[in-house]
C-alpha cells in the first residue's frame, strides 16, 4: 500500500538521520525556552503592573495585542532588520509573540482573586508586597500557567519559520524539504515539531491542573 | 480603650457616611455596632484598623492617635474577622491560623504550639484539622478558623464585621455561644458589627445603635430595651422584644443606684450631718475603700447629738441584708418587704457596688410606665 510505504520511508529516513534531527529538535526547544523564559519574566511583571494600576492596563494590553496581530513572518523580518540573521532574532520574535497571552492571563488571574481574601490579608496586616506574593500570586498561578502554556504552544509553531531569518530548529528540515521537493524530509521536520507542541501542551496542562487542585 | 472624637467621613462622591461620631468602646467588653444597612456601622469599625481613614476627627487607641501609627503594624495588633470569612484557600488550616504570628516572625515551635492551643479553644482537634484546607471544612468550622486566626497573636482589640451572618441559624447560635464563652476566658475588647438585633441583645455588653451616620443610642442591652431613645429605636428593636423585656423581671444591676452618697467611717458626725443636709438625704452609706461598713441615718446622728465630738464608726449600723450583683429584683423586693428595709446594698465580689432603694424601684416602675405610654401614642 502507498500509505504504509510512505510511513516506512519516513521512519527509515528518521532513523538514518536521527542524530541530525535530534540536534535540530534541541535547537528548536532552546529557542522556545529562551523566548518563553524572557516572556514569562517580562509578561508576568507587566501583568502585575496592569492589575495594580488599572489606568495603564488598557495601554499595555493594546500594545501586546498589536504585536500579536502582526503576522509572524512579518514580525520576524522586521526584527531581523535590527538584529540581523540568526538565533537572537528568533528568540526576540518568540518573546514578543508570547507576551500577550501571559500578560492577559496574569492580569485576569490577579483580578479574579476573591476580593474578600485580599481584604482579609490586608486586614491582618500584610504589606502590599506580602499580599501580592503570599496571597494573590499563588491564587492567580493557574491562570498564569495557562498563559504560559498557550504561549509555548504558539511559540513551538512560530519557531518553525526560524530558518527564514537565519535561525535553526526543525524548520530547517522542513525548508530543505521544500527546496529539494523532498516530501519525506518535510514530514521528518513537521512530525517532531507537532509532537513537541502536543507534549508542551500536555506537560504544562498537567502542571496547571495540579496548581488548580491545590487551591480549590 | 478606644475612643472616637468628632469623627466625620465624607466619601469622594460627597456621601456623608459619618456625621460627628463621638464614641468610646469599653475595654474587655463586647461592643456591638448595630443599625440598618448604610448607617455607617462598618465604616466606623474599619476606622479602627485604618482600612478606612476619617475625613475629620481622631481615633485613639489607649490614648494614642492611630493616624500617627503605621497601618500595617496597627493591623497586626488588631484582630479582624470578616463576614465572608476570607480564609486563604491555598494555605492549610495551620498556616491560616498562624498567619499573623508568621508575619510577626515568631519562631516555628511557638507558632505550632499556639495553633494547637487555638484549635483546642474552639473544639477542633489539631491532629485532624491542622493539615486540612479551608475548602474541606463546613461554613461554621471555617468561621471558627476565621475567629481564631484573628486571636492568634493575642491582639488586645478584635474587630468583627458581621462574622456570623452568612452562617446557617444553628451554626450561628453555636458560634455566638462560643464567642461568649471565649470572651470569659480571654477578656478582649471586641468591636462587633451586626444588623441582627437578636444577636446584639444576646452577646453585647454595650450596644451602639446607629442611623444615618449618627449614634442614636448606646448602653447596655437592658438599658436600651427598657429605655429606647426614640421611635426609630423602638421600631428597630421591635415591639415584641420590648414587650417581652417589660414582662421579664429585671435584676438588681438595672435597679440599683450606682453612686449613692457614701462616707468613710473615720469622718466626724458633724461632717456626716452637713453632707446629709447639703444633699437632702436622710442616710449615708459607710464605705471604707470599697468595703461596706454599714449606714448612718439622720436619726442616729440627732440621737447622739450633731455637735458631739464623735466619729461615724461609733454610731453606724451594719446592714442586715446584702445581695450580690445579678440577683433578681424579685428576691430583693422580698427582702425589703420582710425586713421592712428602706434600702439594700448590692455587692460585687465583696466590694460595694450600689444600693437598691425604694426610690430606685419607683424610678424603674416609672420608666416602664413611661415607655408604654409612648408606645401607645
Amino acid at each position: 500500500m502507498d500509505v504504509i510505504q510512505k510511513i516506512t520511508e519516513i521512519g527509515q529516513y528518521m532513523i538514518e538521520n536521527w542524530a541530525h534531527l535530534l540536534s535540530l529538535t534541541f535547537d528548536h526547544i532552546l529557542m522556545v525556552l529562551y523566548g518563553m523564559v524572557l516572556a514569562a519574566v517580562v509578561g508576568i511583571s507587566l501583568g502585575i503592573v496592569c492589575a495594580k494600576f488599572e489606568k495603564v492596563a488598557p495601554i499595555i494590553l493594546s500594545i501586546a495585542n498589536i504585536i500579536q496581530i502582526i503576522p509572524s513572518l512579518a514580525l520576524l523580518s522586521i526584527i531581523m532588520l535590527y538584529f540581523g540573521l540568526g538565533f537572537t532574532t528568533v528568540v526576540i520574535g518568540l518573546f514578543l509573540y508570547s507576551l500577550l497571552p501571559i500578560i492577559r492571563n496574569t492580569y485576569v488571574g490577579l483580578k479574579e482573586v476573591d476580593g474578600h481574601v485580599s481584604e482579609a490579608g490586608k486586614g491582618i496586616g500584610m504589606t502590599p508586597f506580602q499580599l501580592l506574593y503570599k496571597i494573590q500570586i499563588p491564587l492567580a498561578l493557574p491562570f498564569m500557567m495557562a498563559g504560559v502554556r498557550i504561549a509555548t504552544v504558539i511559540a513551538v509553531g512560530v519557531a518553525s519559520i526560524a530558518p527564514f531569518v537565519g535561525g535553526d530548529g526543525l524548520g530547517r528540515e522542513i525548508v530543505s524539504g521544500i527546496n529539494s521537493r523532498n516530501e519525506t524530509m518535510i514530514y521528518a521536520g513537521a512530525i517532531p515539531a507537532a509532537i513537541l507542541a502536543v507534549l508542551a501542551d500536555l506537560i504544562l496542562g498537567k502542571l496547571e491542573k495540579r496548581q488548580k487542585n491545590k487551591i480549590a | 480603650m478606644i475612643r472616637l472624637e468628632k469623627v466625620k467621613k465624607v466619601y469622594d462622591d460627597g456621601f456623608q457616611a459619618l456625621k460627628d461620631i463621638n464614641l468610646e468602646f469599653k475595654e474587655g467588653e463586647i461592643n456591638v455596632l448595630i443599625g440598618p444597612s448604610g448607617c455607617g456601622k462598618t465604616t466606623t469599625m474599619k476606622l479602627l484598623n485604618r482600612l478606612n481613614e476619617p475625613t475629620d476627627g481622631t481615633v485613639y487607641i489607649n490614648e494614642k492617635d492611630i493616624s500617627q501609627m503605621d497601618p500595617v503594624e496597627l493591623r497586626r495588633q488588631t484582630g479582624y474577622v470578616i463576614q465572608h470569612i476570607g480564609l486563604f484557600p491555598h494555605m492549610s488550616i495551620a498556616e491560616n491560623v498562624g498567619a499573623v504570628p508568621t508575619l510577626l516572625k515568631w519562631d516555628k515551635d511557638k507558632i505550632d504550639k499556639r495553633v494547637d492551643e487555638l484549635l483546642n479553644l474552639v473544639n477542633l482537634d489539631p491532629e485532624t484539622y491542622k493539615t486540612r484546607f479551608p475548602s474541606e471544612l463546613s461554613g461554621g468550622q471555617q468561621q471558627r478558623i476565621g475567629v481564631i486566626r484573628a486571636l492568634a497573636a493575642e491582639p488586645p482589640v478584635i474587630l468583627m464585621d458581621e462574622p456570623f451572618s452568612a452562617l446557617d441559624p444553628i451554626s450561628r447560635e453555636q458560634l455566638q455561644d462560643e464567642l461568649l464563652r471565649l470572651q470569659k476566658e480571654i477578656n478582649k475588647t471586641f468591636v462587633f458589627v451586626t444588623h441582627d438585633i437578636d444577636e446584639a441583645l444576646k452577646i453585647a455588653d454595650q450596644i451602639i445603635l446607629m442611623q444615618g451616620g449618627e449614634v442614636v443610642q448606646k448602653g447596655k442591652p437592658s438599658e436600651v430595651l427598657s429605655n429606647p431613645e426614640n421611635d426609630f429605636v423602638v421600631d428597630f428593636i421591635g415591639k415584641h422584644r420590648l414587650e417581652e423585656n417589660r414582662n421579664s423581671i429585671p435584676n438588681v444591676d438595672e435597679v440599683m443606684m450606682e453612686k449613692p452618697l457614701t462616707i468613710s467611717s473615720s469622718e466626724s458626725l458633724t461632717n456626716a450631718y452637713e453632707s446629709m443636709k447639703q444633699h437632702g438625704v436622710n442616710s449615708l452609706v459607710v464605705v471604707d475603700r470599697g468595703e461596706l461598713k454599714g449606714q448612718v441615718s439622720i436619726f442616729d446622728v440627732i440621737d447622739v447629738g450633731v455637735y458631739e465630738n464623735k466619729l461615724v464608726k461609733e454610731v453606724l449600723k451594719p446592714f442586715e441584708q446584702v445581695v450580690e450583683i445579678g440577683t433578681s429584683l424579685k428576691v430583693v423586693l422580698d427582702l425589703m418587704e420582710k425586713n421592712n428595709a428602706a434600702n439594700i446594698p448590692v455587692m460585687n465580689n465583696n466590694q460595694f457596688a450600689g444600693m437598691v432603694t425604694r426610690g430606685s424601684v419607683v424610678e424603674l416602675l416609672a420608666s416602664v410606665y413611661a415607655n408604654s405610654q409612648r408606645e401607645g401614642a
